[in-house]
């Protein structure tokens, strides 16, 4: 092979992946390492102010005195939202998945069920919820008045100690049906003569579960644990800005709430890109928990 | 690889060629002016616009034909994130409506620029139109606009349910309004006869000044510098009374926290409240058959407190920095300012005819002082309540202190959720006014 051929072969790969790579970079690469610039630069009222303040505004985030109060309540509450959303979603949609492997009529209207909360756009969904949840006409008020658990209507996102909980109904109710769908997906691949040698061997429906169902999914459940902690640390935005703003006072004022009103609201884009970073990190640090625990466990029980 | 090259090269040439005869072509040709707004009723506005193109082709000084406008709208909610991405990124608008809100801090980013320098004319409206919206209008001591519409929070209150309840008079101090309250209650007309708007938000805003302003408390003085108490004084008496009327006394209900004005109003619509606090434009549906339970009943009075002020809020047409790009786009939004907010000469007939019209079809409020010799403005007014009762509030009421200020948009939004935890009695009044005293301080020392 002469030496334009040889050129020619080792090329070839880079220009099959070039599309990929432009792709990345286009999208994903120069904004991120805009959003890295931006986090290092001084703005008021919206303009850059020209300087390089270098980690100023990530100082800020954490010391500054009018400033990081709001950021570490902000972050306990999206604390408690993300764990609290990651539980739910994952128990009860693995739940329902179980249901939709057992072979009867309710499995498949369950299935289809499923797709209504998944078709609705996040944001009409959040404004139904904001029906649902309304002090004067909302549904759940008038079911809870009929069955007697309420004396009169309440407010419900009118509560700071209900607030945060009315939104984590509806994020889960929206969130559900996705992951649902994977674990039913994963259970299909378990194969049933080891169901049926469990069943010989005498393991009640507890250590079925525990012992073949749990390890035989963890992969999937691993996908799911770092896809719906994703979301649950951002994607709550919309019901958040739909249902309550942020508050009352700040018992709903998340992270992303914080980055959206310290960009937009306060013009202070160079901060507001800071929490935006901090938020990603956060995010990191899920995930790299999730894989680091997870793989052990698989391994663990693989006897690796 | 040069063939390439050589037409990257010819590309960047067609397209700059391109670009500079765009601009030259509207610099000679026709102008297209950027609009945004927000949604309110765009049917009427773009009836509006299509007036002004027929008007600026021919009476419009200079006349300025082929002058077309092209209208984008947000919600009024979003309508500041709207007008900084819009800007942030690069982009612009000729001419926009602006709230108070919003002005000190767009024209200290340069989206906005002060009409009064390039149009000194704007000044001679100063002397028709009233003088709190004139302030919300002015930036550093520049007109920055004309008023699309502005108004006043006024308290209004259910005539039947007062009389149902043996009671002769509205409230005349915040006391009355609990006594008041407490014998509807107690008479089983409604249980929750006091209603404000609280949900955060900018109508927050306008209550909670309108509150503050009826006792005569003040937030701030000329030089910006916080002059409210933190633990005594009407600032924070209101806000203590607040949070007893929905804590103990229970004359409010706690569902406010959730409400806008406009909620506020469905609920006044309904005969759910025999008080509230809304903004002018929205007292027209009470008094309305068909849209409203309790056509008939409703009434303005005069705010409560101590000195019945109330606060004044303006909604504006701004221009924005592109309209600078060249004199005949400048010239076309500055009458488009002058059509929609000022006096212009229309079939022959010179009046405030957009701010007319949105008085006498929507029931808007206004600041052109001479509007309330119109009669047909007047007959409109006077269906809707006691129109020397809203002459003598729009008298009273007060710009937002602080609102010169290009920090207010973010300190007025810190403020809606601290003053929330203080009404719902999870922080201490004082605190709180502690707190909101420290941004505002540390916000100016920026």
């Amino acid at each position: 092979m002469n030496t334009r051929g040889a050129l020619k072969k080792n090329i070839f790969p880079y220009t099959v992946i070039l599309p990929s790579f432009i792709f990345i970079a286009l999208f994903l690469l120069i904004p991120l390492l805009y959003s890295l610039s931006i986090s290092f630069q001084g703005y008021k009222y919206g303009v850059p102010t020209g300087k390089i303040v270098w980690f100023k505004n990530f100082v800020d985030i954490f010391t500054k005195e009018t400033v990081a109060p709001g950021f570490y309540q902000s972050l306990f509450v999206t604390f408690k939202f993300t764990v609290s959303a990651v539980v739910a979603v994952v128990v009860i949609s693995l739940g329902i998945a179980l249901m939709m492997k057992e072979k009867c009529a309710t499995s498949s209207l369950l299935k289809y069920a499923l797709l209504l909360p998944y078709a609705i756009p996040g944001v009409v969904s959040a404004v139904v919820w904001n029906w649902i949840y309304d002090a004067s006409f909302g549904v759940l008020n008038g079911v809870l008045y009929k069955l007697g658990i309420i004396s009169e209507y309440i407010g419900i996102i009118s509560n700071p100690d209900l607030a945060l909980w009315a939104i984590l109904f509806a994020y889960v109710w929206k969130f559900v049906p996705a992951s649902a769908f994977i674990f039913s997906a994963g259970l299909a691949t378990i194969p049933d003569s080891i169901y049926e040698a469990a069943q010989i061997d005498g393991a009640g429906t507890f250590r079925t579960f525990f012992q073949i169902t749990i390890p035989s999914l963890m992969p999937v459940l691993q996908l799911v644990l770092v896809m719906q902690t994703m979301f649950a640390l951002v994607m709550h935005f919309g019901l958040v800005f739909v249902l309550t703003q942020g508050g009352p006072g700040s018992s709903t004022r998340t992270l992303a709430w914080l980055v959206y009103m310290e960009s937009f609201t306060y013009t202070r884009f160079g901060r507001g890109t800071a929490m935006a970073i901090i938020l990603a990190l956060i995010m990191i640090v899920f995930i790299y928990v999730y894989l680091v625990v997870l793989n052990h466990e698989r391994r663990k029980m693989s006897g690796g | 690889m040069r063939k390439m090259l050589f037409l990257m090269i010819c590309l960047a040439l067609a397209a700059s060629t391109l670009f500079a005869g765009g601009q030259k072509e509207e610099a000679e040709g026709p102008v297209t002016l950027k609009f945004s707004g927000w949604t309110y009723d765009l049917e009427k506005v773009q009836e509006n616009l299509a007036m002004y193109k027929q008007w600026v082709a021919t009476q419009a000084d200079p006349a300025l034909p082929d002058t077309s406008v092209v209208m984008e709208d947000a919600g009024y909610g979003e309508f500041d994130t709207h007008i900084t991405t819009t800007f942030a990124a690069g982009g612009s608008y000729d001419v926009m409506y602006s709230s108070d809100h919003w002005l000190s801090k767009w024209a200290e980013a340069g989206w906005v620029v002060p009409v009064e320098d390039y149009f000194p004319e704007i000044r001679n409206y100063v002397k028709d139109i009233a003088p709190y919206s004139v302030e919300a209008m002015t930036y550093n001591g520049k007109l920055y606009g004309l008023p699309y519409y502005t108004d006043v929070m006024y308290f209004v209150y259910n005539k039947k349910m007062l009389a149902d309840a043996g009671i002769k008079a509205p409230p005349d101090t915040w006391q009355e309004v609990t006594e008041q309250a407490l014998k509807i209650k107690q008479a089983g007309i409604t249980s929750t006869p006091m209603m404000i708007g609280l949900k955060a938000g900018s109508w927050f805003d306008e209550g909670f000044y309108a509150l503050i302003y009826s006792e005569g408390g003040s937030l701030f003085n000329k030089n910006l510098e916080p002059v409210f108490s933190t633990d005594s004084g009407p600032v924070f008496d209101m806000i203590e009374w607040v949070k007893e009327s929905i804590n103990d006394t229970h004359i409010i209900p706690r569902k406010v926290i959730e409400m806008t004005a406009v909620d506020v109003q469905q609920a006044f619509k309904k005969g759910d409240a025999a008080f509230a606090i809304v903004p002018g434009y929205m007292i027209r549906e009470f008094n309305t058959p068909g849209i409203s339970d309790v056509a008939g009943q409703a009434d303005v009075a005069m705010m409560p407190g101590k000195t019945h002020s109330t606060d004044g809020y303006s909604r504006m047409y701004l221009m924005g920095n592109s309209a600078l790009r060249s004199e005949k786009v400048k010239q076309a939004s500055w009458a488009l300012i002058e059509f929609l907010g000022g006096e212009t000469t229309v079939d022959g007939k010179k009046a405030y005819h957009i701010a007319k019209r949105w008085a006498v079809e929507n029931g808007l409020g206004f600041s052109v002082l001479s509007l309330w010799n119109d009669p047909e403005v007047n007959a409109v007014f006077a269906n809707m309540g006691n129109t020397q009762v809203m002459k003598a509030q729009k008298e009273k009421a007060r710009s937002k202190e602080g609102i010169s200020a290009p920090w207010f948009a973010e300190w007025i939004s810190l403020v809606r959720a601290e003053v929330q935890k203080a009404i719902l009695a999870e922080e201490a009044t004082s605190s709180v006014l502690e707190k909101i005293k420290k941004q505002w301080e540390d916000l100016k020392s920026e």
